[in-house]
């Protein structure tokens, strides 16, 4: 799929519980990553969850905070065409479509 | 008594230095009113700006909080940012699945009674102090001021919720309201910003010919 | 010379209003409706401004703003374009970019050394020898700009406002009016604006010669007019796009953040210039500029005039001079074949010669540049070359060119559409849109008037479809006009080399091959290194001419050359439109209107406002500082510390919960009791401390930093969420002010004020408990950060200043007084208490800081734990210590994050210093070298200016290094 040349600075995301929402009452909170067992963990492996992240164009989940009601939750977003697929509230993906 | 200290705005020596009159009721002061009262009423069915920070608040926390409300005696709202009427004209907000907002009535007499019987509950309910200030912004143009500082689209929002968004880059609680038959969104902000707001929205209201009135035109027991 | 025409039906000017204004110190008189254009051109004035590069004389080109020749500015307002400028009384404005006037250009003779300053010469030029390079940058900045700031200026505030609708239609000519009507009549709430004063696009000067264009005008606006779900805002752009149909909307006062939900974009083209010798000077100017002048503003263009034409257009435009009073001497078309409609036949009728097959070669300038008095045209051969042996001279003194159109499609290409180059119409046209984006009319490729309407009464159908609100079958896309109306290369080379393609930037033809040749034949390359298309006009009448010109050096197609990515503005916006308000949120505690009184420097600590120290006349600042920690050392201080964060952590997982998020042991933590909490991230650095106090066996309280409270209070929800945990939290920080009072006296103050017990036994060191003080609620702690018997009193902000006033007056017998931020900052790097973020960097961790003790033994888990693991079996490359200097060396101290070096290496640096401390000497705390950490090492810090300042390593706390001060045990 081709590069999206549009610009996205005033997005609009869909929070989970306040509805559409411009960019700019958001916070992001980072890749959504699973920690590993820090016990049986190596250092290698215990530094690649800290340090790295996944840098592949494609099907992103990620933490977004919406700042003035202080809700978290999580959006699948393709980072190649810059588009919100779905938002869900942690823990709540498995009911959702 | 505890807390027998009266209550000050956080824009009280603001209003102070404007020259407004001062009353205390329920254990906070209020500004009466700006102008004469006739005028005050004109400026609040135009677009007028008053301070109700005097109005006590209360909050309640925890997986218990709903369970507790309602064997006081109160209707909770059941959507998330619903908000309901208290027994003697507050309001009650829901912020989350336990969580509640309660703004009181001018005289006090639903929270004082409440936040009294909190202390003794175990950790699966707390007390959250709330020291917001309380500013309602009324008027035929209140949207249009509003419209300076906010990116809501407030024709699109059904009454009787309450917007979470952000007030000239502060974050800001929203009641759309009616008084007198005018519109009116009440603000809810956190107090270390009240000052910032406060003249932002005043100096917007200012310039499209709208102006700062007492509380004395919205609480007739304050004149 | 007055140029004005008589009355015409649909003028813009309004006759009964004159209007007096100056140009260049020279007075005239326009009408109400002129633009400063139009009026100066109606005064025969044809030197309108000075080109960039080589300040070639300009007059009018496109009258529509497309095009930069006339930016003026009046000493307050700057770079205002002559187009788009409504004359009015009083009107007083100079042309930018000269030296010494517009008429006596002093720059003018940078034309001559036009061999010199080839394309991409500045690159090349004036960076050897390297120390004129001061010289030479001053230099061209006296030459290089447009307009000047007036430092001088009062603020003016211009608000921001939003606004909403369903469609944004861009641009209110006959498609756009269309889709309009086509969105209303389906119930949409539809927001048209359009850049001119007045509706109507190109209905009202382009098809002005046919009664039907006003029918249709008149008609179009009627219709809107019977809808009240349509707005319509003239005098608007629609300056760029920003995702999710937010765009930002610009007129003369203000900008509007419009959120829509689909965009229709009827924005037309912009006709364009042909590129032969001398097309910039005045006099030679686009068709459609010269239709304009004639319809809108009664202004005869020109006395005799010849037409460059290469479509039916050009052939309106002949018309439409010869009824205006012009000489039409002829017109050259570029085309072998002529104009096929019946417009050729009317241009016969009328006695206008055509050439058909020809080119403007030249135009032939009067003497001084200033104005064309002549131009050379000769025939085309088959391939296209000019047969520049057999020159026509024909005199003339303008040349009106109609060769082309490329789209106004800006906001397309910033949805997210692409364009692709059509051959049938010589064009960029639409190929793929955004869901949600709709083209019509010219900028879709469809030039028929009809079809035209047509074409937007169906985008304004398709946009109701997108939205829901229509559910009928939306017609086809209207195929696209038979003919181009725009030629393929109307580009004449000469040897003169002042063909311009770009004139903002002085591109002539020569320049783009000379950037080819040296290697810049990719179009974003070209644009670069030549600057195409980076002028006031960004581009509307250069790049679709520079893009063919690269196509046929690369000897490839239009799309394989591609263009460059269309940015916003659209038109250039006023910076004071971007800072409307200015929305800076400042936070303040209860207090600060009692610290403003009480004639403290408030200073910003990030939003808050703090009190930095209390102003006493006759004494320095740093002076006040000193006195008031010395204060607080021998007596008793009061500060106000309201900004520290504060949460709540309650419920059955309490404890789990901040063993987790702490570094420290919380389980055996007594009630009434604090601990240090030392918090890491996931990777070990330290990024918040505070106090945690605990009131009950599952509630607990918590101090967090000022400016990492928010972040803290953010990740902790998170983590709740991730661990499950059953946790109650809550964030108090802006709900609770506190007040800290700290000094030998200052138990003896307080007990005043409270019937809690405050003897050493019953509220030992770090205790914790709710009180009431001064008739509130209060939370009271005993605390250490500044190294003297100190408690900490949080309270509801709603009643602080009457505690802070309590407190002030029980004091007052004590000698109490305010202490700010400054002197606090002092008295705790006496006692060597490090600040997050000030002493700590992104990459410290606890080993580094020397706060190692605060990591519980035995913990299984918290975060950052793991990394620490590894931290732990690494050699330290640096650690936090004290530094001591000589009394003395007050003169020369260094600031914080100097350098200290050794061996010319680097080996730490300063986080902070204390020039003046109650020790009687200078204290510091550094970051340095493990190697040089031991207590008494002598080291050297570079200051500002480069001299090397000594300092040894003490040991801390400097002062009071058995805090007996602090931990007062006995009754004093």
């Amino acid at each position: 799929m081709p590069l999206r040349s549009g610009i996205s600075i005033m997005k609009i995301i869909t929070c989970p519980i306040n509805g559409p929402r411009p960019l700019q009452e958001f916070h992001f909170g980072g890749e959504v990553r699973t920690m590993p067992d820090p016990n049986s963990a190596t250092d290698e492996q215990w530094a690649d969850y800290v340090f790295n992240r996944e840098g592949e164009p494609g099907l992103k989940r990620e933490w977004w905070y919406h700042v003035p009601s202080g809700t978290w939750f999580i959006a699948e977003r393709d980072n190649r065409t810059d588009e919100f697929v779905r938002t869900f509230l942690y823990g709540a993906e498995e009911c959702d479509g | 008594m505890p807390n027998a200290v009266t209550r000050s705005s956080p824009i009280q020596h603001l209003l102070e230095s404007r020259g407004a009159k001062f009353r205390d009721v329920g254990g906070s002061s209020y500004a009466v009113h700006t102008d004469s009262e006739e005028d005050d009423l004109r400026t609040l069915e135009r677009l007028g700006l008053c301070d109700l920070s005097g109005l006590h608040k209360l909050g309640v926390k925890g997986p218990d909080s709903e369970t507790w409300l309602t064997s006081k005696g109160l209707d909770v709202p059941s959507d998330v940012f619903a908000s309901c009427s208290l027994p003697n004209g507050g309001t009650i907000v829901r912020l989350g699945a336990g969580e509640f907002f309660l703004e009181d009535d001018i005289n006090n007499t639903t929270l004082l009674a409440l936040a009294d019987r909190l202390d003794t509950h175990k950790g699966k309910l707390v007390r959250v102090e709330h020291q917001e200030a309380t500013f309602l912004l009324t008027g035929r143009r209140s949207l249009e001021a509003l419209a300076q500082t906010c990116g809501i689209n407030f024709r699109e929002v059904t009454s009787r919720k309450v917007v979470f968004t952000r007030v000239a880059g502060v974050s800001c609680g929203i009641h759309p309201e009616t008084f007198r038959e005018v519109p009116a969104y009440r603000l809810w902000v956190d107090p270390s910003y009240a000052v910032y707001v406060w003249e932002t929205v005043a100096e917007i209201c200012q310039s499209l010919d709208g102006g700062e009135i007492g509380a004395g035109c919205i609480y007739f027991e304050l004149l | 010379m007055d140029r004005r025409l008589p009355p015409r039906d649909g003028e813009w000017i309004d006759r009964s209003q004159s209007v007096e204004f100056r140009f260049e110190g020279a007075t005239y008189r326009g009408f109400e409706g002129d633009v400063l254009s139009s009026a100066l051109w109606a005064n025969d004035v044809r030197l309108l401004g000075r080109s960039f590069k080589y300040h070639r004389p300009r007059g009018v080109y496109s009258l529509a703003g497309h095009d930069a020749n006339l930016i003026v500015e009046d000493g307050i307002r700057t770079n205002m374009r002559g187009d788009m400028l409504a004359v009015s009384s009083g009107l007083d404005v100079r042309s930018v970019n000269t030296l010494g006037g517009l008429d006596r250009d002093r720059l003018s003779i940078t034309g001559r050394f036009g061999e010199f300053l080839p394309v991409g010469f500045y690159y090349k030029a004036f960076h050897t020898p390297r120390r004129l390079f001061p010289f030479y940058e001053n230099q061209m900045r006296k030459v290089a700009g447009l307009g000047r700031i007036n430092s001088a200026n009062q603020r003016a505030n211009s608000p921001k406002d939003y606004a909403f609708c369903d469609l944004l239609v861009v641009g209110a000519g006959p498609a756009g009016l269309a889709g309009a009507i086509a969105a209303a009549e389906q119930g949409l709430d539809v927001l048209i604006v359009d850049e001119q004063q007045r509706p109507g696009g190109s209905l009202v000067w382009q098809w002005a010669d046919a009664a039907t264009a006003r029918e249709h005008l008149e008609g179009l606006l009627e219709q809107l007019a019977a809808h009240d779900n349509v707005r319509l805002w003239c005098g608007t752009q629609a300056a760029g796009y920003y995702g999710d149909y937010w765009v930002a909307l610009v007129d003369d006062t203000h900008l509007t953040k419009l959120r829509a939900k689909s965009m229709l974009v009827a924005t037309g083209c912009f006709e364009q210039p042909a590129v032969f010798q001398n097309n910039d000077l005045p006099g030679v100017m686009l068709g459609s500029a010269a239709q304009r002048l004639i319809q809108l503003y009664a202004v005869k263009p020109f006395d005799r005039a010849i037409v460059l034409a290469a479509n039916s257009e050009g052939y309106r435009v002949a018309l439409d001079l010869n009824e205006a009073g012009v000489d039409v001497a002829a017109i050259a078309d570029l085309r072998r074949d002529g104009e096929a409609t019946e417009l050729a036949q009317r241009v016969d009728d009328a006695g206008i010669r055509v050439y058909r097959g020809y080119c403007v070669y030249e135009a032939v300038p009067a003497a001084g540049n200033k104005r064309i008095r002549g131009a050379t045209i000769c025939a085309l051969d088959e391939k296209g070359v000019p047969r520049s042996e057999a020159l026509t001279r024909i005199d003339c003194d303008g040349i009106a060119m109609s060769i082309g159109w490329t789209p106004n499609g800006g906001l397309i290409y910033q949805a997210g559409g692409r364009f692709t180059h059509a051959e049938h119409v010589e064009q960029l046209i639409p190929q793929t849109l955004s869901p949600g984006t709709f083209a019509a009319g010219r900028v879709n490729g469809v030039f028929g008037l009809e079809s035209q309407i047509d074409d937007g009464y169906r985008a304004g159908l398709a946009a109701a479809a997108h939205l829901g609100s229509f559910t009928g079958d939306v017609p086809p896309s209207p195929s696209h006009y038979e003919s181009p109306s725009s030629h393929p290369y109307p580009i004449i080379a000469h040897k003169g080399k002042k063909n311009f393609v770009d004139l903002d930037e002085d591109l002539h033809l020569a320049d783009f091959e000379n950037a080819h040749q040296e290697g810049y034949d990719n179009v974003e390359l070209m644009k670069r290194f030549s600057t195409v298309g980076m002028g006031p006009s960004q581009g509307k009448l250069s790049n679709i001419n520079a893009v063919r010109i690269l196509a046929r050096l690369n000897g490839a197609t239009i799309n394989q050359t591609g263009t460059t990515t269309s940015r916003p503005f659209h038109q250039p916006v006023p910076i004071r439109h971007l800072a409307g308000r200015s929305f800076h949120p400042q936070r303040r505690t209860p207090m600060n209107h009692w610290h403003v009184r009480h004639n403290a420097e408030m200073v910003y600590a990030g939003a808050w406002l703090r009190p930095e120290y209390y102003r006493v006349d006759g004494e320095s600042r740093d002076d006040s500082i000193l006195r008031e920690a010395t204060h607080v050392r021998n007596n008793v201080g009061l500060i106000d510390v309201s900004t520290l964060g504060k949460l709540q952590i309650s419920g059955p997982d309490s404890v789990e919960f901040l063993e987790r998020i702490y570094t420290g042991r919380f389980a055996k933590q007594q009630v009434g009791r604090l601990r240090y909490g030392l918090a890491c991230d996931e990777t070990g650095v330290i990024i918040d401390d505070g106090v945690i106090g605990r009131f009950s066996e599952d509630r607990f309280y918590v101090t967090a930093t000022s400016s990492g409270a928010a972040a803290q209070y953010r990740e902790m929800q998170r983590w709740a969420q991730i661990w499950n945990m059953d946790v109650t939290l809550v964030n108090a920080t802006g709900h609770l002010a506190a007040i800290n009072l700290a000094g030998p006296c200052c138990r003896d103050v307080l007990q005043e004020l409270t019937s809690t017990d405050l003897s050493a036994t019953a509220f030992p060191y770090l205790a914790l408990g709710e009180a009431i003080v001064a008739e509130v609620s209060a939370k009271l702690m005993r605390v250490g950060f500044v190294g003297e018997l100190g408690y900490e009193i949080h309270v509801p902000a709603s009643q602080a200043m009457h505690v802070w006033e309590a407190l002030m007056q029980a004091g007052e017998r004590f000698g109490i007084r305010p202490f700010g931020v400054e002197a606090q900052r002092l008295l705790r790097l006496e006692k060597g208490h490090l600040i997050v973020s000030q002493d700590t960097d992104a990459l410290t961790s606890p080993f580094e800081a020397d706060v190692a003790w605060a990591i519980g033994k035995n913990k299984t888990f918290f975060v950052g734990a793991r990394s620490l693991a590894i931290l732990r079996k690494k050699p330290l490359t640096r650690r936090l210590v004290g530094l001591m200097f000589a009394a003395s060396d007050a003169g020369t101290l260094p600031e914080e994050c100097n350098l200290i070096i050794a061996n010319d290496e680097l080996v730490g640096r300063i986080t902070s210093i204390a020039p003046r401390s109650t020790l009687g000497y200078p204290i510091a705390m550094a970051l340095l070298s493990p190697d040089l950490a031991k207590i008494g090492t002598t080291v050297k810090i570079r200051v500002d200016g480069g001299s090397l300042v000594e300092a040894v390593v003490a040991s801390m706390p400097f002062y009071d290094p058995e805090n007996s001060r602090q931990n007062v045990q006995a009754e004093s």
